[in-house]
């Protein structure tokens, strides 16, 4: 590997993906640019229907793009022709939002990880007998890895708890042996405690395999917990992003700051009359000239709703997409 | 103050041929005119049973004893036959998830107009000012246009607007929210418990909050109950409670929140899980997951009280705590 490609593991060049629905086409994700460097956790959010689940299923090949360029350790992906190649997104793997869910209930713990083995993963073992234990030792190794083990092989999800369940999933992403791992909403279907577990463990797999990881989440306290990097997201745009503590102690964006302001604290005393956004209306709307944000923002000036602000690098790869950024004394 | 509600020795039990399922043990709550009290805990803690039983609906198989009362009038908590109770006529209850409260078949006024007339408060020619009025003051935007919507043509935080003015058509002085926040994202449950809240101060509208989220409850909440294991092991005012937690497993939950300031490189979090409420539980409930256990832990630990009105039910004496800490 050179140096090159060490440094950046996920390029995203100006990715975009439309939805045709019956009131015309509608922007799901609009030219997004990123970059993921080895064993960094980037983290997206942005409310319900932003475009970062989009954005894991553009990543990970479940949908394709109208446009942009994915490479992911020098290689292009999902390029045409290559739709139905076994290969097209190795060494990604993802994990879901709810685990009830993303588990096959009438599957044992041993196969539903077993079943994420890349092909060839037991070809050290000839015969069958020897490939069954094998196959058995890898899927303890790899439940060991999410603190799980050996007695957990022959159940069934329902005889787990949901942070077990989440765990299991893991173990069934980490078996295809990913360099990249995204995960959409890990602990959105988990309670406190529980999410308190997983959080834990994400950081531990991101130390000891040097993973890089896409989390998605509109939690900002996990976020700041375990992410290097911000990028928040707005109606397909990305409106900011740059490191955890830059974009979160001083916020640019007013859609960025607004969501800060959101998240409620557990000191109590810190009631702050919020200064609210305008509600976005049910019909999402499609924004095809000027800024997404115009229509809710604060400071929204005749300027923004003509043209779309630029996205701005500032130092330290902090950038915003606003003409009229919040200064660092408002924030 | 006027009281609102008040419940004693709530006791909730699922009894089946094997084995019997105790989801509330002996929970005491009440509710003062304009107060905003959080029930708060993780699942399968009973806060939902607890509020079921309250509004009389859990279903016939539940076996459900304690002592209620509704302004000062006791109200039987026995799930048979009380359809028609002094719950329904003071209280109105929101459910988690606003998308799975509300028929898809139906337009909001059809549904809104249902509940008004069922509540027995509003007749059939006056229906249409209520429900305008109800709707304006959960602050949506043209009520009119509104109604003719059906669920599908709303946002999440559209819908769970739509499901209080529901509950406000009643004209309850009590409102039970169940975890109403937890399927919007954050600028919407802001705005929700920003309605909530100004319902509760303008109005006199008491809210039993239900809630697993410690941040909602420090920025809207005046009192707190804290559940486990169905039983209620921490209470007092918010601010006491959140500040100086008493019971390890309070403290225990508020450290297992990160916090957006960062800083924190370990979060702590609870091992284990909820124990097995079909089994006896011995002495405290939390004793396999405390990391503060004693010997004498395996006995049923008495309710200590703090100067200032917070109570946990705990063996540790309050001095013990502050050396461990």
């Amino acid at each position: 590997m050179t140096a090159a490609n060490m440094l950046n593991t996920l390029k995203v060049r100006g990715l975009s993906k439309i939805y045709q629905t019956r009131k015309g086409p509608f922007t799901a994700v609009n030219a997004v640019d990123l970059d993921i460097a080895h064993g960094e956790v980037l983290a997206v959010v942005g409310e319900s229907g932003c475009g970062k689940s989009t954005l894991s299923r553009l990543l990970i090949g479940l949908d394709r793009s109208d446009g942009g360029d994915i490479s992911f350790q020098d290689r292009k992906l999902y390029q045409p022709g290559e739709e139905n190649s076994a290969h097209r997104n190795e060494g990604i793997a993802i994990v879901f939002q709810d685990p009830y869910s993303s588990l096959n209930p009438k599957m044992k713990v041993i196969d539903l990880v077993a079943e994420a083995f890349r092909y060839g993963a037991l070809a050290a073992a000839s015969g069958f007998r020897e490939r069954k234990k094998l196959r058995r030792a890898k899927v303890i190794e790899y439940l060991n890895l999410v603190g799980m083990g050996e007695p957990h092989l022959d159940r069934f999800p329902h005889e787990f708890s949901g942070g077990q369940l989440q765990r299991i999933a893991f173990a069934r992403a980490l078996a295809q042996e990913p360099k990249l791992l995204i995960l959409d909403e890990p602990t959105a279907a988990l309670d406190v405690s529980v999410q308190a577990q997983i959080l834990m463990l994400l950081k531990e797999l991101k130390t000891r395999l040097s993973l890089s990881m896409v989390f998605i989440s509109h939690d900002l306290g996990s976020v700041s917990f375990v992410a290097d990097r911000i990028m928040v997201m707005y109606l397909g745009n990305r409106v900011e992003s740059g490191p955890t503590r830059a974009v979160l102690d001083n916020p640019r964006h007013h859609y960025t700051r607004a969501l800060i302001d959101a998240v409620p604290s557990i000191t109590p005393g810190k009631r702050r009359e919020l200064a609210l956004l305008m509600s976005r209306d049910s019909d999402r709307p499609n924004v095809t000239h000027g800024c997404p944000f115009a229509g809710r923002c604060p400071s929204t000036a005749d300027r923004c709703r003509k043209e779309a602000p630029p996205y701005i690098e500032e130092e330290a790869n902090h950038g915003y997409a606003c003409f009229y950024p919040v200064s660092e004394s408002q924030s | 103050m006027t009281t609102l509600l008040s419940v004693t020795g709530l006791n909730v039990s699922f009894p089946s041929i094997r084995k019997t399922v105790r989801a509330v043990r002996g929970v005491s709550l009440s509710l003062d005119e304009g107060e905003i009290v959080a029930l708060v805990g993780e699942s399968g803690s009973g806060k939902t049973m607890t509020a079921m039983a309250t509004m009389g609906l859990l279903p016939d198989s539940a076996e459900v004893t304690g002592e209620c009362q509704w302004l000062g009038r006791s109200q039987s908590l026995s799930p048979r036959g009380n359809r028609k109770s002094l719950a329904g006529q003071h209280a109105a209850i929101i459910f988690q998830n606003p998308l799975t409260a509300l028929n898809p078949f139906f337009t909001i006024e059809q549904q809104l107009t249902d509940v008004a007339l069922a509540s027995g408060k509003v007749s059939r020619k006056t229906v249409l000012p209520v429900l305008l009025d109800k709707l304006s003051r959960v602050q949506l935007p043209d009520p009119a246009q509104v109604l003719k919507k059906y669920p599908h043509q709303l946002s999440g935080g559209q819908i769970q607007r739509v499901v209080i003015a529901m509950a406000l058509v009643c004209q309850p002085r009590v409102l039970i929210a169940d975890e109403p926040t937890t399927a919007l994202d954050v600028i919407v449950q802001a705005e929700i418990l920003q309605l909530l809240q100004s319902l509760a101060r303008e109005e006199g509208l008491s809210v039993l909050l239900i809630t697993h989220d410690l941040g909602v409850v420090a920025s809207l909440c005046d009192r707190v109950e804290v559940m486990y294991a169905g039983e209620i092991i921490e209470s007092g005012q918010m601010s006491d409670v959140l500040r100086s937690p008493a019971h390890p497993y309070t403290r225990k939950l508020m450290a297992t929140v990160p916090d957006i300031r960062g800083g924190a490189t370990v979060l702590e979090y609870i091992s284990g899980q909820v124990p097995d409420l079909s089994r006896p539980i011995r002495g405290c409930a939390f004793k396999e997951r405390c990391d503060r256990r004693l010997p004498v832990c395996d006995e049923s630990p008495p309710v200590r009280a703090l100067n200032d009105g917070q109570r946990y039910r705990c063996h540790l004496t309050s001095e013990q705590e502050v050396e461990f800490s």
